[in-house]
């Protein structure tokens, strides 16, 4: 091959990388291929943690804070998903709390609705939906449910009194609370370590999309985070533990061959680098 | 037409007596301070900006330092919280009609003048319409019929589906489109980033090929014959080089540590500059043009 | 931790660190005026001004997604320094924004930038575009400018999240020279892959000290260093204690291993 050959390997027109990663994409979505789960670690504590709520403090709450929009449902709804199937086969009760707009509509009528028909989850019996609350909200209601959460949230989605709902009986203050779980694209964590968590307790667990993740292993590290699940590979590995194979692990799949697709085209592109500086060397000489 | 008009400006369960009154009676204070602020004498503007300014950010600091009840976890500014952040929430409010004001004289000179790219402002201006008509009649009057069902063609369309239609159907799918966007500029970059230029670029793209492995499963499978625990029960140290620990150990000792440095530069910053605004100490940019 | 009761030791730190660079200020604006170093990327803005300038493209700022608060005011206040270089050249501005606030404040800076810089007829009322409050709606706005004004260079300031690439790779593909600086660590490696110098951490808040030579500014910067010293000064001593405790011989003797469990528990994270 000639300097010109070994150059087209560096500089691949980006439209042809974009159609090959279409079809790398899509195949596996369509034919979902199987391979083995191997739960990363900050996943198998998120599970682990849920699992010791239910073995310990089954009367506690957990309280599902989504900030998610549909903008990034390939990841968080995955994972709100898995998350809340986990709390309903272990017949957890637990409250949605929502700080986006969209977002307490979609987890409410797309997720929580359809699985607690298929788990036979009662509305204000097993779970409740505390409504959505406005960003400018969110530092008086972290701090307002550390000392009174039914003084804080009042009234749930519809506009009924939270008190009346069976599910929110001897719920007052964090000490009863099981877990937090944040789902989230956004910057989210530090509010809610900062004005609600206290010693680390409840354990807080954090689904975020999977460009945020590296900056919250810093919280992983020092143990204010019981567990996180990154992106849909987390929700894939969530899957894997629950044993429910749904969209998750189908997109894990596809994603395993993105990350060899990345790889392929990282070592063609050094090779073209490689050996255009190799040839151009030897003909400087 | 008019009944939604009506039924929009009702007042609401929780707003109790005397609600177009104190509505009134709001506008008027605040058509007053921007009077006051107005007739003050150019020097003292600036004072009396100051002057509100650290007043909104001690409440917070106030209430933070405040010693409290140990019982409720509360000193006596902690009630006034939602009062505050309410506050917040009303300044936004007259911000999205700026908003909304701005984009539409844009869109229409836009269109009125021909530029380039007016089509893009005449798209923008119908959905626009759509999107306030539907959404105020979804949120009134869900039920009323748009498009009339026309025997064989298409079935009837109310309000809530049209209002659907471009909400979900529109907004939250183009919403998901531009986010998945970054799966190809990601590949990409990625392509174009990770050469072997020199040392760093080559550890840099050692590392982003180890993380990548670590966290997929054709990746982990490839290491998965170590055993994490040998045969006699104990721990195998081997295990350290399989492929998602070699990954997490990069993700917890090299890349954690960095964040945390960057992490405290940043917050640092971040309390400075708080600090220079909330004492009207900054200087340069607009901070010192005469009001 | 919501009440600074909780933990007076941290609420205490908070307050010297407050003291601390409040001081450095008001010494430097009594005359102390401290050195800081050069950074790269933004000696780069008059080059990339230039170059657009000579190309007959226009150059465009963003100033992230967030409202008006904190690190938009700083995106803002770099801005207007890129701003007066852009009317020194005698070329066009645009800065998209997301939220409608911080539009009427971009809207002053840049006007007072060109009538700074002698240029006040530079500005043109479209030059500063509100586009939506949607996160995603806005990055494809921003695209769509990149592509159809063929923007030849780009500023990317303030607080940016999973968009960043979007705006960085689209930048990349026209060919403009990009300088970007964000407060969210995670968005870096997308800005280090796409766009030509990146200002990394709180360079973005010691941008516009650089830039202006103020002293408050460098003052403040100052006072940061000071505190970062502090901060490493409380790492090394749990480091010590820590390390001290898993001596058997110090951490039996009741004369030492009181007081090093004291600044060892002190130190832990509550």
């Amino acid at each position: 091959m000639n300097t010109n050959q070994w150059n087209r390997l560096q500089t691949i027109d980006r439209r042809v990388i974009y159609a090959i990663l279409l079809v790398v994409i899509l195949i596996p979505l369509f034919f979902p291929i199987t391979l083995p789960t191997f739960p990363s670690k900050q996943s198998r504590n998120f599970y682990d943690t849920i699992e010791k709520i239910a073995k310990d403090s089954p009367d506690k709450i957990v309280i599902v804070d989504g900030w998610w929009s549909p903008s990034t449902r390939g990841e968080n709804q995955w994972q709100a998903q898995a998350i809340i199937t986990h709390l309903m086969m272990r017949h957890l009760h637990f409250a949605i709390l929502s700080f986006d707009t969209q977002n307490n509509t979609v987890t409410q009528s797309q997720i929580v609705e359809p699985l607690a028909k298929k788990y036979g989850y009662v509305y204000g019996k097993d779970y409740v939906n505390w409504g959505f609350r406005p960003l400018a909200a969110f530092v008086p209601v972290a701090k307002g449910l550390v000392i009174d959460i039914p003084g804080t949230i009042k009234k749930d989605y519809k506009g009924t009194p939270i008190t009346q709902f069976p599910v929110m009986k001897g719920i007052k203050t964090r000490s009863d609370v099981g877990a937090l779980i944040e789902i989230t694209p956004s910057a989210s964590a530090e509010g809610w370590l900062g004005m609600f968590e206290k010693n680390n307790s409840p354990p807080f667990l954090f689904a975020p999309t999977a460009v945020m993740a590296p900056t919250y292993y810093p919280y992983l590290d020092t143990g204010q985070m019981a567990g996180m699940l990154t992106g849909i590979k987390g929700a894939g590995d969530y899957e894997g533990l629950l044993g429910t194979h749904s969209f998750g692990s189908r997109a894990a799949g596809a994603l395993s061959l993105v990350y060899a697709l990345i790889i392929a085209l990282i070592v063609l592109g050094n090779i073209g680098y490689y050996a255009t500086r190799a040839a151009s060397r030897k003909e400087d000489r | 037409m008019l009944h939604t008009l009506q039924h929009f400006f009702a007042p609401m369960p929780g707003h109790g007596a005397w609600y177009f009154e104190k509505l009134a009676l709001g506008l008027l204070f605040m058509f007053a301070i921007l009077g006051a602020l107005q007739l003050a004498p150019r020097r003292a503007r600036k004072g009396i900006i100051a002057f509100f300014t650290f007043l909104g950010g001690a409440y917070y600091a106030a209430e933070f330092f405040w010693p409290t009840n140990s019982a409720t976890n509360q000193n006596f500014l902690t009630p006034y919280q939602d009062t505050v952040a309410g506050l917040a929430s009303v300044v936004g409010s007259f911000a999205i009609g700026l908003g909304v004001i701005s984009l539409l004289q844009n869109h229409t000179r836009q269109l009125a003048r021909r530029r380039p790219g007016w089509g893009y402002s005449a798209i923008f201006l119908v959905f626009f319409l759509a999107m306030t008509v539907f959404g105020l009649m979804n949120a009134y009057s869900a039920k009323s019929t748009v498009i009339p069902a026309v025997p064989g063609f298409w079935a009837r369309q109310d309000a809530h589906g049209l209002f659907q239609f471009l909400f979900v159907g529109g907004l939250t799918n183009l919403g998901s489109a531009t986010f998945a966007m970054i799966a190809f500029y990601i590949a990409s970059a990625a392509y174009r980033a990770f050469r072997i230029r020199s040392l760093e670029a080559t550890l840099l793209m050692i590392a982003a090929l180890i993380i990548m492995f670590g966290s997929v499963s054709f990746g982990t499978w490839l290491t998965h014959g170590i055993h994490p625990v040998l045969a006699d029960g104990s721990e195998n140290p081997w295990a350290n080089l399989r492929i998602e620990n070699i990954a997490q150990w990069l993700m917890l000792q090299v890349n954690t540590p960095a964040q945390r440095g960057i992490l405290f530069g940043l917050t640092l910053g971040l309390l400075a500059t708080s600090l220079r605004y909330w004492l009207s100490l900054e200087r340069g940019a607009y901070f010192e043009k005469e009001l | 931790m919501q009440h600074a009761s909780e933990n007076w030791w941290v609420s205490g730190l908070v307050i010297l660190l407050s003291l601390i660079i409040v001081g450095k200020v008001l010494l430097a604006q009594r005359g102390r005026v401290p050195f800081i170093r050069r950074i790269s990327g933004l000696n780069a803005i008059d080059e990339a001004v230039g170059r657009a300038t000579e190309m007959g493209r226009p150059v465009m700022m963003v100033p992230g997604i967030s409202g008006l608060d904190v690190v938009t005011l700083q995106a803002l206040s770099i801005f207007s320094y890129i701003a007066r270089a852009v009317a020194r050249f005698g070329n066009k501005s645009i800065i998209p924004t997301i939220d409608p606030i911080v539009t009427g404040v971009a809207e002053e800076t840049l006007q007072d930038a060109y009538a700074d810089a002698g240029r006040p007829e530079l500005y043109d009322s479209g030059d500063v575009r509100y586009l939506t409050g949607q996160q995603f709606a806005f990055a494809s706005g921003v695209a769509g400018i990149i592509v159809r004004e063929k923007v030849a260079a780009s500023f990317l300031f303030g607080a940016f999240f999973a968009e960043s690439l979007i705006f960085a790779e689209v930048g990349q593909q026209v060919g403009a020279i990009q300088v970007a600086g964000t407060t969210e660590t995670n968005q870096i490696p997308f800005f280090i892959a796409a766009c030509d110098y990146v200002i990394i951490g709180d360079e973005f808040y010691a941008a516009s000290a650089y830039l202006s030579r103020d002293p408050t500014l460098l003052g403040s910067i100052v006072g940061q260093d000071y505190c970062k010293l502090l901060l490493l000064a409380i790492i090394f001593l749990g480091l010590i204690g820590v390390s001290l405790l898993n001596v058997p011989f110090l951490a039996h003797s009741s004369l030492f291993s009181h007081p090093l469990h004291w600044v060892v528990d002190l130190l832990k994270v509550k």
